[in-house]
């Protein structure tokens, strides 16, 4: 996989068309099929809060817009071209506020579900949450990829292209990630 | 104890996050830049954006322009210069000048080193590119013979840009990266002469009284905006200006703010947060004889410490090119953490260009010259005319040209990131060659 190039993405893509997003309109439909992938994929990266996501995402969408006239592809090309924009922000957006992130990684440690009482974290809602909140503990790539494969829901071959990486590595860091989740789940008293 | 969930259950609970926007997002993205009324409110900024660049063009760089902005008719305090009009005529178009040639041939380059002001800590030269902000300040003083004033250290998140001077007047520049803010500083003795941003005349209506400490002061927001045929002023131009006296001085302070739509907070409160600024800065000006602990804009630093990395020179240039300007975080602050030296050309008393090195420290991952300078996301970019991968020393680069001629060389060397780029006067004739830029970048140490 590796070397291979990165627009054969758009024949894996479900999004995979001609469309291109010049117009107003052509662009307003790719907003309306691609923002909650954007929305949830941005969310996973970030761990949030919710306004911050929506700010990010909202600022990729403009940001493709100004520079839609500089992509070449068709619409499934271009979901990936907007979530790296998207992901360029929320690295921008990580490194303006560094330092009170490393206080809120700091408060993650105490805060997180983690010291719920077991009732709550058993409601789903609760476990979402907790989960979200592991995920940014993980590094950088293989948060990515769970983010890919299960907030978005891709298969591990556009994984492995989108981020220019072998198929068998995304297999293996889905695995090894997800183990990973399941140490840190936190375990309580009944 | 409860179960560790196994990995199907992690599975099913990340499958099953229901992670959808809020109506806020909605509402927002009705009136998002490609919606009708997205589009409609884009055309009126770029249109303002476009008209407020040929303002500053036509004030900085046309005779007609300066003389325009110096009609004057009548004044209050006198700090400035005022006028009833707010439309004039647009000037003519400046005639073309004569072009002239490029020697590119590379000549030994020695950086022109100021001698320092008799200050220990200084050392015996003053440079741009080695010495503390402080001793270029300090040096600036020793030109022009009196005692200047900087900012004082405060809560505002200042950094030191430039000082330049005469014996009339002295400027410094200051930035405020967090809110997209500049900040012009000048002083002098006698008359004032005209601010940072050389307006002239204003209209007399927008010219209000206020105090600084406990001196009466006059401070202005708004500025000219040139059309095709009328230039205009223009109160919603996020420019201000203050003036006072103190005994034999004046000072005037100009605030600049970069402002875009999507900018939390509306435009008036942005520049009722700028004017209190400006207010502050000067309220809290310092001697430089008071140190660099009652300073602000980190004036304790040279260069090299502010930026963290190896500032390298060339050792070469072409003839008449002389070591102009240095500045920091360049592009509206988007590059962070970067300087650009620029080496400046003049041909029989004109301007004629300059080159421009951009650099970056090489640990820093996701700073990309060649994407700011295609510029994806600022500016509809347009696919390069040229895209060539070359040789600079035992270096790989990347030779880039738009389609509006506009060249850039970008690579990495010695733990730097560097770009590259030329830039010429509109009616210069000469142009650097790709080999000649390749040659220029070699030079680098």
């Amino acid at each position: 996989m590796n070397g291979q190039p990165k627009h054969i993405f758009r024949f894996m893509n479900p999004l995979a068309g001609s469309t291109p997003l010049s117009s107003p309109a052509d662009f307003s439909a790719f907003y309306e099929r691609t923002h909650l992938s954007l929305f949830r994929y941005l969310y996973g990266l970030t761990g949030g809060p919710q306004e911050d996501v929506e700010d990010l995402t909202a600022e990729a969408f403009t940001r493709a817009w100004r520079a839609r006239r500089g992509f070449q592809g068709d619409e499934g090309a271009a979901l990936g071209w907007l979530m790296k924009i998207g992901r360029r922000l929320a690295i921008d957006a990580y490194r303006r506020r560094n330092a009170r992130t490393v206080m809120d990684d700091a408060l993650a440690d105490e805060v997180p579900a983690i010291g719920l009482p077991l009732e709550e974290v058993a409601m789903a809602g609760e476990q979402q949450q907790l989960l979200l909140s592991l995920l940014q503990r993980l590094p950088d790539e293989p948060r990515e990829i769970l983010v890919l494969r299960y907030l978005l829901g891709w298969h591990v071959n556009q994984i492995a292209t989108f981020l220019d990486i072998p198929e068998n590595n995304v297999s293996a860091t889905i695995h090894r990630a997800l183990e990973c989740l399941r140490r840190q789940w936190p375990q309580q008293e009944k | 104890m409860q179960t560790m969930p196994d990995v199907n259950q992690l599975e099913s609970i990340f499958s099953n996050a229901q992670l959808v926007p809020t109506e806020r997002f909605y509402r927002r993205m009705k009136n998002a830049a490609w919606t009708p009324a997205g589009i409609t409110r884009r055309r009126a900024y770029q249109m303002a954006g476009a008209a407020l660049a040929l303002l500053l063009a036509f004030i900085f760089l046309t005779p007609q322009g300066r003389s325009l902005a110096q009609s004057v008719t009548q004044s209050f305090l006198g700090y400035f210069k005022t006028t009833d009009q707010k439309i004039f005529p647009a000037p003519p178009t400046p005639k073309a000048v004569p072009t002239y040639i490029i020697q590119p041939a590379l000549q030994p380059f020695q950086p022109r080193i100021t001698p320092a002001a008799d200050i220990v800590l200084c050392g015996p030269a003053v440079s741009l590119l080695t010495s503390t902000f402080l001793c270029q300040m300090i040096n600036t003083q020793a030109e022009v013979g009196y005692e200047i004033k900087a900012f004082g250290r405060s809560d505002q998140p200042l950094q030191f840009e430039s000082i330049g001077g005469n014996a009339s007047v002295v400027t410094i520049w200051y930035v405020n990266n967090q809110d997209s803010e500049s900040y012009c500083f000048r002083q002098g003795i006698g008359d004032l002469p005209s601010g940072c941003f050389p307006y002239g005349a204003v209209p007399a209506d927008s010219v209000q009284q206020v105090k600084v400490g406990n001196r009466p002061a006059e401070l202005v927001v708004g500025a000219y905006s040139t059309g095709r045929t009328v230039v205009t002023w223009s109160p919603y131009s996020p420019f201000i200006e203050l003036r006072w006296r103190e005994e034999a001085h004046w000072y005037s302070i100009s605030g600049f703010r970069f402002y875009w739509p999507g900018d939390s907070g509306s435009v008036k409160a942005i520049r009722a947060a700028l004017e209190e600024k400006l207010l502050g800065f000067g309220e809290n000006l310092v001697l430089l004889s008071a140190g660099s602990a009652k300073m602000g804009g980190g004036v304790n630093q040279t260069p090299e410490e502010r930026l963290g990395f190896h500032i390298l020179t060339p050792v070469a240039l072409p003839q008449n090119f002389e070591l102009g300007d240095v500045s920091y975080d360049n592009w509206g602050s988007k590059l962070k953490g970067t300087v650009s030296v620029s080496y400046y050309f003049s041909d029989k008393g004109q301007d004629a260009g300059s080159i421009n090195f951009t650099e970056g420290p090489a640990a820093d991952t996701y700073l990309d010259f060649a994407t700011y300078f295609i510029d994806p996301s600022l500016w509809p970019p347009e696919p390069l005319a040229i895209d060539l991968t070359v040789q600079i020393g035992k270096f790989n680069g990347r030779y880039m040209v738009k389609p509006d001629g506009s060249t850039a060389l970008v690579w990495e060397q010695d733990g730097v990131k560097l770009m590259l780029q030329p830039s010429y006067a509109s009616s210069y004739g000469g142009r650097f060659t790709k080999a000649e830029l390749i040659a220029l970048a070699e030079s680098l140490k």
